[in-house]
């Protein structure tokens, strides 16, 4: 099964790098022959010339790490703050009463909107976008999370408690770890949100960071720029996407592989 | 304690003469229904279970089987009634028991090894020792090999085993079982019957096992209790008195086991059908 799943996978590859080459090559057609201007569309070889020149002269840097700082911590209070909340709710059944159509409330207002709240509030520097990544991250792994411990197998649960099994070491041996592939998909969407909260933080407001980036090019008509910065943020996605894919595989490889 | 004791009058099952583990005493439950005010579901159950027996339970489907158990495992409290286990009231779960259903508990994300050594995790057994008693389990169940697999590569049968090797590892003195071949495929069924005997012939731990199929029942045990469709009562008992060792593909052709099945089958199909007639009636 296995070797034959190999070529497909090559093939899927393949076709879909065929694909975006042609889509590109289109595109640099377009505006080297004067179809599209390339004051509003850029093309693609100056896109690639003004990324590599980005990392060249090490311009890119202090924002991919401003941003990243503000993702990550974002991603990893929103992460916490989610669990934790899930676990009291899924536990609690008072609690999940009294809460749950408040967070689900909570939830429908839109997180955009609340982004020059969060500047008014926090400030101009990371903070403010810390938060709006936090508000992000914190609701998809609330949900995800509350799923998890919500469908923990009962029978795991009775058969743990007839081994003598003491209420933590349900919860550490039985809860925690059947939750663990909810908990993962909570994570990689959650990788993406923080990154857009940090992103549109800086957008509506500050000083530095790949949002600010691509703000400044976009007010300064630079179009090239505000591509090849999207190409960073895209770039640092899938590296983090692969990055939680590969600790998925290493983690989770008690399932099926048809799961 | 009577498991320590070496037992040399087997094969003779005199569960008569030994030590009492059990004695179950005017047991009573009702379910509180939600849109039924209350369902009765035990009345009157009274019985003791020897030390090294060999008990099952059988009664129609929906009369209380499971119910019993989850009492006489300390799941569940009864309405009424007392439940002594080695003399003691059983207040609540009990190290002493073990607990086995008809769908295997195994954690998925646990290899084989470490879910045979789940529960002696809960018993302050190091960690080595602990995989020495389970690599010793693993191998006398067949199961040798299999060490790091996941449960899901395992088949019905393999899983079962190490369903019940779990259990065996942390040395309970009384085995319950709740139909727990019952998923499980008529040849596969079969090796397990003759696996469970020779797991109760090493270790002489009391087993209570439902299970639906009385040829089964018949073919592993010392005694029957017939339950009567819900509420369930003790409708009969049955001694029997097959020698032993037995093997579940030969016995069946016995006179005796032929005897003793039309006995208690006939009995059985009387509860059967009433509680067939009594859902008709509810409905
Ligand atoms: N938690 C519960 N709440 C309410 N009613 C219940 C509950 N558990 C069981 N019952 C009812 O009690 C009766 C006996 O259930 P039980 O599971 O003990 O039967 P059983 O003999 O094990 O059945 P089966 O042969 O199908 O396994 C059933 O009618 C069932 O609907
Ligand atoms: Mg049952």
């Amino acid at each position: 099964m296995r070797d034959k799943k190999w070529p497909d996978t090559l093939k899927t590859i393949l076709l879909r790098t065929a694909f975006v080459g042609g889509l590109l090559l289109v595109w640099e057609g377009l505006a080297a022959w004067g179809f599209a201007d390339p004051f509003y569309v850029s093309r693609p070889s100056s896109i690639l010339i003004d990324f590599k020149n980005l990392f060249v002269s090490g311009e890119i840097w202090p924002h991919i790490a401003i941003t990243m700082q503000a993702t990550l911590i974002g991603l990893i209070l929103g992460c916490a703050g989610g669990v934790v909340t899930a676990f009291i709710m899924a536990r609690f059944k008072l609690v999940e009463k009294i809460m749950d159509p408040l967070i689900v409330a909570l939830y429908g207002i839109p997180k955009l909107a609340l982004g020059p709240l969060f500047i008014l509030w926090f400030g101009l520097g990371i903070n403010s976008k810390i938060f709006l990544a936090f508000i992000w991250v914190f609701f998809i792994m609330y949900f995800n999370a509350y799923g998890g411990f919500k469908n923990v197998e009962p029978r795991l649960i009775n058969a743990a408690k007839l081994m003598g099994a003491s209420r933590a070491q349900i919860i550490f041996k039985i809860v925690l770890p059947s939750s663990f592939p909810w908990l993962f998909t909570g994570l990689r969407a959650g990788l993406g949100v923080a990154l857009l909260g940090a992103i549109v933080g800086e957008y509506i407001g500050s000083m530095a960071g790949l949002g600010h980036l691509v703000q400044y090019a976009g007010n300064m008509f630079n179009t090239t720029r505000v591509f090849s910065t999207i190409l960073v943020m895209t770039t640092l996605m899938m590296l983090m996407n692969e990055g939680v894919k590969f600790a998925e595989r290493k983690i989770l490889r008690w399932r099926p592989v048809d799961a | 304690m009577g498991c320590e004791v070496p037992v040399d009058n087997y094969p003779a099952p005199v569960w008569g003469g030994e030590e009492v583990r059990y004695c179950v005493g005017g047991l009573y439950h009702a379910f509180a229904g939600t849109d039924v005010p209350r369902i009765s579901v035990l009345e009157d159950i009274s019985f003791d279970v020897a030390s090294h027996e060999f008990l099952a339970i059988v009664g129609p489907s929906g009369c209380g089987k499971s119910t019993l158990l989850n009492i006489l495992s300390g799941l569940m409290k009864p309405s009424e009634g007392s439940v002594l286990l080695d003399g003691e009231p059983l207040a609540g779960i009990s190290k002493k028991i073990g607990y086995i259903s008809q769908l295997d508990s195994l954690l998925p994300w646990r290899t084989v090894l470490d879910n045979v050594t789940f529960g002696l995790e809960f018993r302050n057994v190091k960690t080595r020792r602990a995989r020495e008693i389970a690599r010793h389990l693993i191998a006398e169940a067949g199961l040798s090999g299999f060490e790091n697999n996941y449960p899901h590569e395992l088949s019905g049968g393999m899983k079962k085993r190490v369903d019940i090797i779990r259990v065996l590892a942390i040395d309970p003195e009384v085995i319950i079982m709740d139909e727990p071949f019952a998923a499980l495929d008529v040849f596969t069924r079969e090796l397990l019957q003759e696996y469970i005997l020779n797991v109760w012939k090493e270790t002489r731990k009391t087993i209570i096992f439902v299970t639906h199929d009385l040829t089964e029942a018949i073919t592993l045990a010392d005694r029957i209790l017939l339950l009567s469709a819900r509420p369930a009562t003790i409708k009969a008992e049955y001694d029997i008195p097959l020698p032993r060792p037995r093997s579940p593909l030969e016995i069946r052709y016995n006179l005796t086991f032929i005897d003793l099945h039309r006995l208690i089958w006939r009995d059985l199909k009387v509860e059967v059908e009433r509680s067939r007639s009594g859902v008709r009636c509810a409905r």
